[in-house]
């Protein structure tokens, strides 16, 4: 085995510049595969985040956007009578999309006071904003991917916002700004002041209990629609799902050409070398161990091909992150390999470059040692 | 010679099918993401950026007023009128449904003067007028196609039904919506007298950019949809550069198998050339078998393209995102393919021709 893996290496390095192509090829591929299923899993991460499952979501019926809906004062009034059995909060919230730096985020404004009960919002830097003053807060995941820091001013429907604090949440709302309601009250006026309603289900309580007493009473009956939180972000964001699938289709394509690339490699090094590999026969190589050192050789390539093309895709990302940050609609996505993403690529890689030697091989080596050594290109 | 030359260089990737076949295999997995990045491109743009410098939208500052989002009082057409402006035509934008796979994007419009502002082809049916009778729409094509639906049918809009006067189309994403008359918007969102927005010619008195007081500003008419293109710009940038990473590692695969076919041909193709063959036939002979595998390529990939393009429909709220197929993107995609097959044939030609002639005939037993 020793002699063949020492036969193998002065082989790849006597023939260096046609395997260096062939791992060229072979890491843009794998490189492709990194990007495009990096992207897919953050798509797919963020329809699956748990976000605060406890939490129900009120909408108005029929309200595919948040920021067209509104609800009436006495559905807050059927929500807050479940209080404290049931319901251990009652939370209204204001909904706007809006453009700020030429940016779409969603703005959210609820009382300051539900903003870590209810809302589960962790400040991460500066201090929450004061209530009814021209104060925000915005997600860290925006406020990274927007270089915005604690200090600067953001012009919002017509009005300058000093961010004084960036904060964690699970969720969506990582993505978000918020403002205490009493200042979105000043900035939008009182009339269609909350266009959701989050309820929190008390600790003990059964949350598909409560979810049904409300969509069932009177108040909101016909009218409203009641979610959990977690359902309501995922089924709002189908696009991120369709798209999370296309690309995981173009990504999967882009790594089976990998046994293709391999095959092609593979099978020129036969034709080239076929009066060499009579040689090896003749003195006492089988065709399986022929085939085997073929094997190793197409192994070695497309490992460093993998190798390379991880890398490739690791300083991609950097690059990415520090140069231009990836929003979709509104949504910044700091997207990396995950190691899921390494491990199922290189077992795959490995499974296809065998695929692709073996179906380069099995037949072409067959070919008698006269018939070899009589090839003399 | 240079037909002979083609012919040739033909035969020899017929001789090596199996090579040609594994190789346009691999080139069309680079030439479909090409094509399907630019058909979700055209897609796009073609739905959704219409510029109207007619006309101005107002709306609610940084909204997606053609779309969603934006509420504004009746009495703000009044002012408008006041400031100027002499036509005012008041709008309603929403989404309407139970989950994004029924939502209808809905249009009230002014029964009197939305054909003012408003371009459209009626498909079948009649549009819709002054005097029509409560609960009458006229629905895109887009929706019309999806639902099944057409004039006489009834569509159901937030649980009431709508009888379907006509179905029109416009080459937008309006396509996808469904008009019906403003009042009739208004009672069925519970909207009492507000509207979404106003459209009115540009510069009779309010320019693009201005603000108005109470959060509210003008925009050109169809900026909504241009905002959203740009929503989708660092994805479609962030796959461009793995399609072109892709056709990059294309042309150097296919130009490593040309040259290696060629190598192993060196000393037939340098008697063909001791009797005459030129450079131009040797390019000739090289370029045809690049040019046929990615022929090969581009029918497979145009093919893979088609099939993930028919299945992977973007789906929004109301409307989808469409890979198109149009001409141009086609014929983009070629041009694409025609450069992978000249960059892939150039460097072997070029390194074979700079190989000494009399070394390459002394080769024993060609």
């Amino acid at each position: 085995m020793l002699t063949l893996l020492e036969f193998l290496w002065k082989d790849i390095r006597h023939d260096w510049g046609r395997s260096a192509l062939n791992i060229f090829g072979l890491a843009v591929l794998i490189f492709s595969f990194m990007l495009l299923n990096a992207l897919a899993g953050v798509l797919s991460d963020l329809l699956q985040e748990p976000g605060t499952s406890r939490n129900l979501v009120v909408i108005q019926a029929d309200t595919i956007d948040p920021s067209d809906s509104t609800i009436a004062p006495d559905v807050f009034l059927a929500a807050r009578e479940l209080i404290p059995g049931l319901v251990s909060g009652v939370s209204p919230m204001t909904f706007r999309h809006t453009r700020i730096d030429d940016r779409l985020v969603q703005l959210r404004a609820t009382p300051l006071e539900d903003w870590q009960s209810i809302h589960h919002l962790v400040l991460v830097e500066g201090t929450w904003p004061s209530p009814g003053s021209l104060e925000i807060a915005v997600g860290e995941g925006t406020a990274r991917a927007s270089n915005w820091q604690v200090g600067m001013q953001l012009h919002i429907y017509g009005s300058d916002f000093r961010i004084t604090g960036v904060f964690r949440s699970p969720g969506i709302n990582f993505a978000s700004v918020w403002m205490p309601q009493e200042s979105a009250a000043l900035l939008f006026g009182e009339q269609r002041s909350s266009q959701l309603m989050v309820v929190q289900v008390a600790g003990m309580a059964d949350s598909e209990v409560v979810r049904q007493r409300l969509q069932t009473d009177a108040r909101l009956a016909g009218g409203y629609g009641v979610y959990y939180e977690d359902n309501y972000t995922r089924n709002n964001n189908l696009a991120i799902r369709d798209l999370s699938s296309l690309l995981t289709m173009v990504s999967w394509l882009a790594l089976l050409a990998v046994s293709l690339g391999t095959y092609n490699a593979t099978s020129l090094s036969l034709i080239e070398r076929q009066r060499t590999i009579g040689i090896l026969r003749v003195i006492g190589f089988s065709p399986r161990v022929v085939g085997l050192l073929l094997l190793l050789r197409a192994l070695f390539q497309g490992m460093a091909a993998f190798g390379v093309g991880w890398c490739a895709a690791q300083v991609y990302l950097v690059y990415q992150h520090a140069q231009a940050p990836l929003f979709i609609l509104g949504v910044p996505l700091e997207f990396e390999i995950s190691w899921q993403a390494v491990t199922t690529g290189f077992v795959l890689t490995g499974v296809l470059v065998i695929l692709g030697t073996w179906l380069s091989t099995h037949k072409q080596l067959s070919f008698s040692i006269a018939a070899a050594l009589g090839e003399t290109q | 010679m240079i037909p002979t030359a083609l012919i040739l260089g033909l035969r020899e990737a017929v001789i090596r099918w199996r090579t040609t076949l594994a190789m346009g295999l691999a080139l069309s997995i680079s030439l479909m993401s090409y094509l399907l990045l630019q058909a979700y491109h055209q897609g796009l743009t073609s739905t959704y950026e219409k510029m109207d410098k007619q006309f101005l939208v107002i709306q609610t500052s940084g909204s997606m007023g053609e779309f969603y989002g934006s509420r504004l009082p009746a009495s703000l057409g009044q002012a408008l009128a006041a400031a100027g402006a002499s036509l005012v035509v008041p709008q309603i934008h929403t989404i309407v449904g139970t989950t994004t796979e029924n939502a209808v994007l809905l249009r009230g419009i002014s029964l009197g003067i939305y054909t003012q502002v408003e371009d459209f082809k009626m498909m079948e049916g009649r549009p819709l007028r002054v005097g029509d009778a409560p609960r009458l729409a006229m629905i895109g094509a887009r929706l019309a196609e999806t639902r099944g639906v057409f004039s006489g049918d009834t569509l159901q809009i937030r649980g009431r039904d709508f009888t379907i006067a006509g179905v029109f189309v416009t080459e937008t994403y309006a396509d996808f919506e469904a008009w019906i008359a403003i009042e009739d918007a208004q009672t069925l969102l519970g909207w009492d007298r507000d509207v979404s927005v106003f459209v009115i010619p540009s510069g009779e008195g309010l320019k693009e950019g201005d603000s108005l007081p109470g959060g509210v500003s003008a925009v050109l008419k169809g900026q909504t949809g241009v905002n959203l293109i740009k929503e989708w710009e660092p994805l479609l940038d962030l796959l461009a550069v793995v399609a072109a990473t892709l056709g990059i590692a294309a042309a150097v695969a296919l130009a490593n198998m040309l040259w290696r076919l060629a190598w192993l041909r060196r000393r037939d193709l340098a008697v063909l050339q001791s009797i005459g063959f030129g450079k131009p036939a040797l390019a000739g002979y090289l370029w045809v078998q690049a040019a046929s595998i990615t022929a090969f390529a581009f029918v497979l990939g145009l093919l893979e393209s088609l099939c993930i393009g028919a299945v992977s429909q973007i789906k929004t709220a109301g409307i989808s995102i469409h890979a198109s197929f149009e001409p141009g993107v086609v014929g983009a995609s070629l041009v694409f393919a025609l450069l992978i097959s000249v960059a892939s044939s150039g460097l072997p030609v070029w390194w074979l021709a700079r190989l000494d002639l009399a070394a390459r005939l002394r080769i024993e037993g060609g």
